[in-house]
């Protein structure tokens, strides 16, 4: 039975710096991050007054909801939750602050490295941000700058968008 | 010789001279020169040789409808076959050969095929070659018919492409002045507008051209268009070919500026779709037409104007319309002798060997060395037609013009018949009007300039005549589709863009039909081809289907492991630099006598929650799942409603509104997905919550005789004594939340210890440091697949098939006893599915030490009539046994223990017992309940 | 590549998006006895019309299950329709 451990180069799980043709690609951390579910209203009054970003909405700050469905947010910034069903207020709540990795995309040519993968543009509205490339989910949003953008990654497939975007062509 | 270089016109660049060779023979070119220009430039006129008869050919066309000259090309460590030499940019450095003759297409050994040429019309590979067998014939044919040559050495040269999304509300495609001016007028409008050409200069047959343009030099007519579109915004891309139409307003663009570069495939939506993509010559039919020096009147004028390439030094028109009212004068100005010939007086036919020498027309000939011809102009129309454009044929001009189309195309300039400067701008003007054609535009010289006299070559590559159309129409071949297929025509590198109309023209008049009858062949993309190292962008090697990858990947390569692809997820196979199979053994054993520490992050790990969760769970689990209690885990089946098992896993309750959700590695995804359909489809979304939380958790196990001792000896902030098997806990590990699980895959006492992603080394180090006094060692998915097989445990697609239903895997229970519905209930109750004759999961064991091949057959009756029963599912050699164990799908497996089968593979067979799917542990005491 | 447009996300290529079904089938309640014909023919039977079809689709990217209409012919979109509101009381 072969041993393909050779065929794949080490994977470190953290990630320089890299410098490309008119972008940046980086790792950052945020704070935490919980999966929110439950019926929009409840959600808004439980967590207190923050935006909540579909696309092409720039996010500011540390604290904020990303709007993924009709039902469910992302929550990203420094406050914690209690875990589980919240009878009361009627809302789910998982903590996914080790489910994703989050990279920063950033630069003029930024969009341009996005529109390989994803059918994307600034002046296309949507309400979800999360784009399928292939089977996988990314959350794509823009923070405090114009062009620069965060992608949240599922830890399994950080290695593998990293090398897509870092790979010449 | 017939082509020379005129010493000061065209647009290539007699500063930068290009070195190439050309069948070993060093040459030079021009900076902007093409191939072909190259080539003709340096005197050479047989080019090629056509496919069935090596006929000598010559260049005919201006770029992509070039029938007649491709090469195969070396540049680089790169090689390129079949290049067509029109539309392939000089690079310096390139070795260039021709193809499709042997040594060159100058001297061709098989030029004598032609003299054969009267066993050989349409058809004659279907009517020969037939007996004893067309196969043995197969190789020869192929051999003597190919177009270029691959280079071994250069097959796997990396080739740089790159794809794009983009959306764009108007694309104009084609850069001439049709096309210039409709970009103009939509940018203007305030569209957003991007315009593309597949050359590498705009003004497309206007490009180098000395004319005028409005009364105006025709190159600053360009010039202005260009600047105005850049002014407001407009891009303009070049070397971009607009290649294929598809749903939803889709446009396909390639862009590539020469061999080397990157090139680019953007899958374009657009709103407006604008055609300007102009016209090219229809090819006069005569006797011997396809002479080298013969070639497309409009293609000789962008060779004058483009690369200052002269046709030849006596050069004739015979051009049987008005179009090219400027040509003799062009071309006496280039330095040419000129001879207008009057198709009114009477068929031409063309004379020489191996290249033209002279034309007769009645008791007239002319010495000519070349002759340009254009029997009418034909609208590029394919985008027209992928689009849904409907095409009409127009009797006087003798050609295809758009008529009905949807809204959101439009065609201007000469693509819609609109010939002339003035009728072409006109119409790309009101763009949105869709002015019509002037009918008294564009006049044809005459009807019918044709004897049928000799042989008429309409498809020049595939070598097809006017003849073998005749010859179709008589063998009743008379559908256009099937006059293409068995006469080759159309079939060759240019896709039929010279020969189409010619062949509808003939077929017409073979058949007594008006040619609107005859009909088009559909236009399908690519228009020109495309190479398959486009489509795939970075997407090559490990960027094609990646697999996902572990937090503890360097804890495992730290210790020997050896990892390979489960499901998508790269994973330790085995750990230890030893042969595999040894590393495997050891790991079992290991595994049932001391601890061994498993990763199982990959496992699913989908929460439900919410008000309705318990009813929602035990409506989508064959289990009974309702009577579950807080910190209680039940394995369970999910069925299809076809009563299939589809996932196998674990459910956990955590309390009455929070489940955990355990299914296999391989399509928690899929899970997810069923679950969400169910819950937005047949119950109510707003008291069900599902969160696929996979990533989040990185989990190790721990598992053997000496699990429970370990564990108690590490601090989980939670008291682990009177946790038994099939329970779950939530403690505290370093600070961290941790959930532990009594789940076994092993038979032996297990714990599956869940901890958030980040802490999954210290988890690790933790447990490999405290497990020391108990010796734990690392096992891999290898020696886990064997210890489930010993205990009978199954793996959902590998012990089951599309028809296997839970009672079939010995859980019957539920089907008898579950009241309330779940999916497939009802199909579980089906003739079918009672059945008594249904393949049951059983055990099967041999002497020796020799595994069984999975996938074996278990048959019964003689051997010449032998039948199946089942296969072999999972086959392993188990070293607790010191023999091998296998696990099947037999019919009434059930009623079969301990009787002997016959098991068949490739050939051989063996004597085996079927027995319990159980070969370890019957009792089951290994779990320290 | 075709694009569809989710009534919660806008349009989005149609690799975003998961065929589920036929629309117009509904379970029947098998705590009731139900004959094989009904059985087979909720599993089994399906239009597959030429033309205007409607259908159950899921936009994977928001995991929205809606109804589309499309027409198996010409590839138009004709209509879609969300199964929930935007908001609820």
């Amino acid at each position: 039975m072969r041993n393909d451990s050779p065929r794949w180069h080490t994977y470190e799980s953290s990630w320089p710096t890299y410098n490309g043709d008119g972008f940046s690609l980086s790792e950052i951390h945020l704070g935490k991050q919980y999966i929110v579910s439950g019926l929009q209203k409840n959600m808004s009054s439980y967590m207190g007054d923050l935006p909540t970003i579909s696309w092409p909405d720039i996010a500011m700050g540390s604290n904020y909801l990303l709007n993924l469905r009709r039902d469910r947010v992302l929550f990203v910034g420094e406050k914690s939750f209690p875990e589980g069903w919240q009878h009361d207020h009627h809302i789910a709540i998982s903590d996914v602050s080790d489910a994703y990795h989050v990279f920063k995309l950033a630069g003029d040519a930024a969009l341009q490295q996005l529109k390989q993968l994803i059918n994307l543009d600034i002046d296309q509205a949507s309400a979800s941000l999360v784009r399928m490339v292939g089977q996988h989910e990314l959350i794509i949003y823009r923070h405090q700058e114009e062009d620069t953008f965060l992608i949240h990654v599922l830890r399994p497939q950080a290695e593998a968008l990293w090398q897509y975007l870092t790979t010449k062509s | 010789m017939t082509s020379f270089r005129h010493t000061s016109w065209g647009q290539v660049d007699r500063q930068k001279s290009i070195p190439f060779t050309y069948h070993g023979k060093a040459m030079s070119g021009y900076a902007g020169d093409t191939v072909a220009s190259a080539l003709m430039a340096n005197g050479e006129t047989i080019v090629g040789r056509s496919f069935k008869y090596h006929r000598p050919r010559g260049f005919w066309g201006a770029s992509w409808e070039e029938p007649n000259g491709f090469f195969d090309i070396q540049v680089g460590q790169q090689h390129f076959t079949n290049c067509q030499g029109t539309s392939t940019q000089l690079l310096a450095g390139m070795s260039i050969q021709s193809i499709n003759g042997f040594p060159s297409a100058r001297y061709d050994i098989k030029g004598g095929l032609d003299l054969l040429q009267r066993f050989m019309p349409a058809g004659f590979y279907y009517k020969t070659f037939m007996a004893p067998d067309w196969h043995l014939f197969e190789p020869s044919i192929r051999h003597m018919a190919g177009m270029g040559r691959l280079n071994g050495e250069n097959l796997h040269a990396d080739s740089l492409s790159q794809k794009q999304f983009r959306n764009v509300q108007t694309l104009v495609v084609g850069a001439g002045i049709a096309g210039l001016e409709a970009a103009y007028q939509a940018a203007k409008a305030g569209q957003r507008v991007l315009l593309v050409d597949d050359k590498a200069n705009p003004g497309g047959s206007y490009y180098g051209g000395q004319g005028l343009i409005e009364e105006q030099a025709s190159a600053d007519w360009i010039a202005q268009r260009l600047a105005a579109l850049q002014a407001m915004g407009a891009e303009v891309m070049l070397s971009t070919t607009a290649f294929g139409i598809y749903d939803h307003q889709l446009v396909a663009l390639a862009q590539q500026d020469n061999l080397t570069s990157t090139s680019k495939l953007i899958k374009l939506r657009v709103e407006h779709l604008i055609i300007a993509t102009g016209c090219i010559d229809r090819p006069l039919l005569f006797a011997n037409n396809d002479l080298p020096g013969i070639c497309s009147a409009h293609a000789a004028r962008t060779w004058l104007q483009s690369y200052g390439i002269v046709a030849g030094q006596r050069i004739g028109l015979a051009i049987n319309h008005r179009g090219y009212a400027e040509l003799s004068k062009q071309f006496t100005a280039a330095g040419a002798e000129v001879v207008d010939i009057n198709l009114n007086n009477g068929p031409i036919s063309a004379h020489g060997w191996r290249q033209l020498k002279s034309v007769k027309q009645g008791r007239q000939q002319h010495q000519l060395d070349s002759l340009l011809t254009s029997a009418s102009l034909t609208p590029v129309l394919s985008l027209w037609s992928q689009a849904g454009g409907q095409l009409k044929w127009h009797a006087q001009w003798q050609t295809m013009l758009p008529a009905d189309g949807p809204a959101w195309c439009h065609v201007v300039g000469s693509a819609a018949g609109h010939f002339g400067d003035a009728e072409c701008l006109h119409s790309s003007r009101h763009y949105a009007q869709r002015i019509p054609h002037k009918d008294t535009a564009f006049v044809i010289v005459n009807q019918q300039p044709n004897d049928n006299q000799g042989r008429q070559w309409v498809d020049f590559q595939n070598d097809v005549t006017s003849k073998d159309i005749a010859l179709a129409a008589r063998e009743n071949y008379t559908s256009v589709e099937h006059l293409k297929r068995y006469t080759t025509l159309g079939m060759a590198i240019d896709q039929g863009k010279s020969s189409n109309i010619n062949a509808l023209m003939l077929m017409a008049e073979c058949t007594n039909k008006p040619v609107a009858a005859v009909g088009t062949t559909k236009f399908r993309p690519p228009f020109t081809p495309q190479p398959l190292s486009m489509y795939r962008g970075k997407s090559s090697g490990k960027l094609l289907n990646p697999p996902k990858r572990l937090p503890l990947e360097q804890e495992h390569r730290h210790m020997q492991a050896a990892l390979k692809e489960y499901g998508g997820w790269l994973r330790p196979a085995w750990y230890g630099t030893q042969a595999w199979d040894q590393a495997v053994n050891q790991e079992v054993l290991h595994a049932r006598t001391k601890v061994a520490l498993l990763d199982a992050t990959p496992l699913g790990k989908i929460e439900v929650m919410g008000p309705d969760a318990k009813a929602f769970l035990n409506f989508v689990y064959y289990n009974n799942m309702a009577s579950l209690t807080a910190g209680q885990i039940r394995y369970g089946f999910m069925l299809t409603e076809k009563g299939v098992v589809f996932d196998d896993g674990v459910l956990t309750c955590i309390n009455n509104h929070h489940y955990l959700v355990s299914c296999s590695s391989s399509h928690a995804d899929g899970v997810e997905g069923w679950l969400e359909a169910w819950r937005q489809d047949g119950h109510n979304p707003e008291r069900i919550f599902i969160h696929n939380t996979t990533a989040q958790w990185a989990t190790l196990t721990i598992t053997g005789p000496a699990a429970k001792s370990l564990m108690q000896s590490m601090d989980w902030g939670v008291d682990l004594d009177n946790l038994a098997h099939m329970q779950f806990t939530q403690g505290s590990f370093k600070q961290h939340p941790v959930r532990i699980a009594r789940v076994s895959f092993t038979g032996h006492t297990s714990y599956e210890i869940s901890v958030p992603s980040s802490q999954a080394k210290s988890l690790w180090h933790t447990l490999l440091e405290q497990g020391k006094p108990f010796d734990i060692a690392p096992i891999g998915l290898e020696a886990l697949s064997v210890l489930r097989a010993e205990k009978g445990f199954i793996i959902i697609g590998k012990d089951t098939d599309g028809e296997t239903m839970p009672q079939d895997l010995g859980f019957a229970g539920p089907l008898r006893n579950k009241t309330q519905a779940y999916i497939g209930d009802r199909s579980l109750r089906l003739e079918k599915a009672q059945g008594t004759n249904r393949q049951q999961l059983v055990g099967i064991t041999v002497n020796g030490q020799q595994p069984l091949a999975t996938g074996a057959h278990i048959v019964t009756g003689e051997l010449e009539n032998k039948q199946s029963i089942g296969y072999v599912t999972s086959s392993y050699f188990s070293p607790t046994l010191n023999a091998p164990i296998a696990l099947a799908l037999v019919k009434n497996g059930h009623q079969r223990m301990n009787q002997k089968v016959t098991v068949f593979n490739q050939g051989s067979q063996l004597i085996a017992t079927v027995t319990q799917p159980t070969f370890v542990d019957l009792e089951g005491n290994f779990i320290d309940a | 590549m075709q694009q569809f447009p989710c009534p919660y996300c806008g349009l989005r290529n149609e690799t975003e998006f998961h065929f589920a079904a036929e629309s117009g089938k509904t379970r029947p309640d098998t705590n009731t006895p139900i004959d094989d014909k009904h059985w087979s023919d909720y599993l089994y039977q399906n239009y597959n019309p030429k033309g205007t079809s409607k259908e159950v689709w899921m936009h994977l990217a928001c995991r929205e299950v809606f109804l589309m209409t499309r027409d198996t012919v010409n590839m138009d979109v004709l209509e879609v329709q969300a199964l929930r509101g935007e908001h609820h009381d």
